[in-house]
């Protein structure tokens, strides 16, 4: 039921006691008489006491904050994202341990990510087979007892542990080193669980590079999400795969993706550009920037 | 855990002191995220729950009716335990383990605080969608200053201000109303 201007200044001045004791008693027998009456009053009642800054509010505002800092893998909420940097890179000789274990023939993913994939599996709405990054040939990810080929790979091509950082190769990637930071973002699936993604039409996992020419680059998919993303601002940044551009959040480069309201709740991103790269490994991220929240992680290769 | 410990979260719960929060949200969340996922929830779920514990523990300090006899974090897991199983047995998921957390007594409202906890969100989110102006005059209003004081701060008149007052009421309620949560939550209630 709309409630005209004027009634809702009388509610105002109700709820402000800004009334004469006759006009509230009228106001009052008004509101016993009209149940929708009474039931607006109730919520602007209700939206003023949650939108006073008393201390449980605050409190809230407070708990909020720590909300949003838990990440997927349940981490503290202590260190800012960008930040996890600095203890992923502890976690590289435990992960390059994974996967280089010398004379070890069976590759079996981490603890921390069987029990991400258990706890998702327990969860119905978000199921595995749904997660965007499955389709990437990702070595954390393999069955038991196939060999890993883009492992052995990189093991020839690499002699040095990746806890040693790699010279930087300029400003643009030029070799094909796995960043083991994203790398773990990838293989753990840690992603929005608030936005479901589907239709997804990405960059090949391999691209061919074609000389001076710039690569045609398009990203688009279907977002489904409860919350309202119509004034979100979402960013696509893009990493080459050296260690400390993404330890200090360095992208190459970063665009401002539109999200078109295709119905209620559900958005769509057509993203594309024509990008001027060298020959290298690139990792893409699909960011809320006003929220530092990541909420997709891919990436491509292009080769000669 | 020692008294002091628990008297030192208590008394940070109290105070809103962050620092203390996040050592909070460090040490017992982990536990509340694997007993809900185990039991059908999401991560979501879990920190939700975990809110409204820590948003318990508060209110029953305030009325001066929290006594611990056990330590803070076991006190703290049962008492999300305990909203998260009201929660779901209300949703009638039966796949959950219900054991034993009786010994702890807790008050029944957990459903109602945490839709309000809900709607404090969307109430918020909405909120600051208002302009800049409307932010200023319902704040100020919503914290009790009158619509003198309001025009007083603001430098407009008195009528400006009650016109501006109920004019932004109108866009916020709107909004809310216009957001689908806003139905999931008055259908929950």
């Amino acid at each position: 039921m709309a409630f005209s201007d004027d009634l809702y200044r009388r509610i105002d001045e109700y709820l402000e006691n800004e009334l004469s004791s006759d006009e509230r008693r009228n106001f009052e027998r008004a509101m016993s008489e009209d149940e929708e009456l009474a039931k607006e009053v109730a919520l602007q009642k209700e939206i003023q006491e949650l939108l006073a800054d008393t201390p449980e509010n605050e409190l809230r505002q407070n708990l909020k904050r720590l909300n949003k800092q838990v990440v997927e893998t349940g981490g503290t909420p202590s260190r800012p994202k960008w930040q996890w940097g600095g203890l992923l890179l502890l976690l590289i000789p435990i992960i390059w341990w994974w996967f280089y274990k010398p004379g070890e023939e069976n590759i079996e993913p981490p603890i921390i990510n069987q029990e991400h994939q258990e706890s998702l599996k327990e969860d119905n709405s978000s199921s595995i087979e749904e997660m965007p990054e499955k389709d990437i040939d990702l070595p954390i990810n393999r069955e038991k007892d196939q060999a890993p080929a883009k492992i052995e790979k990189t093991k020839e091509s690499k002699p040095n542990p990746p806890t040693q950082k790699q010279k930087d190769p300029g400003p643009i990637a030029a070799n094909f080193d796995l960043n083991p930071s994203i790398e773990f973002l990838i293989s753990n699936n840690l992603r929005s669980d608030d936005i479901e993604w589907s239709d997804i039409q990405k960059p090949q996992n391999k691209l061919q590079s074609s000389g001076n020419a710039s690569i045609p680059f398009r990203f688009s998919a279907k977002l489904q999400s409860s919350e309202d993303l119509t004034e979100k601002k979402f960013k696509l940044h893009l990493f080459s795969n050296k260690e400390e551009a993404f330890d200090n959040f360095e992208p190459m480069t970063s665009f401002d993706l539109n999200l078109n309201s295709i119905s209620e709740g559900v958005y769509s991103i057509d993203f594309q550009a024509d990008l001027s790269l060298t020959p290298g490994l690139y990792y893409y991220l699909i960011e809320d920037y006003e929220i530092e929240k990541i909420h997709y992680v891919n990436k491509f290769e292009l080769r000669d | 855990m020692s008294n002091t410990k628990a008297n030192n979260y208590l008394q940070g719960i109290a105070d809103n002191d962050y620092g203390v929060l996040q050592q909070i949200y460090q040490e017992s969340l982990p536990e509340v995220i694997k007993y809900v996922q185990r039991n059908s929830g999401t991560l979501d779920d879990a920190k939700d729950i975990f809110q409204e514990g820590i948003l318990v523990i508060y209110k029953k300090i305030k009325k001066n009716e929290l006594v611990l006899t056990t330590s803070f974090h076991v006190y703290l897991f049962a008492v999300c335990k305990r909203i998260w199983l009201k929660k779901i047995k209300r949703k009638g998921k039966k796949e959950v383990t219900m054991d034993t957390i009786e010994a702890y007594s807790i008050e029944e409202s957990f459903e109602d605080d945490l839709i309000k906890s809900r709607k404090w969100a969307l109430y918020n989110r909405m909120f600051l969608k208002l302009t800049e102006e409307c932010q200023k005059v319902l704040k100020m209003a919503f914290n009790g200053m009158s619509g003198k004081e309001i025009a007083l701060n603001m430098g407009y008149t008195e009528e400006y201000v009650k016109r501006k007052k109920y004019k932004c009421r109108i866009s916020l309620t709107n909004m809310i109303k216009k957001d689908p949560e806003y139905h999931h939550l008055i259908e929950a209630n």
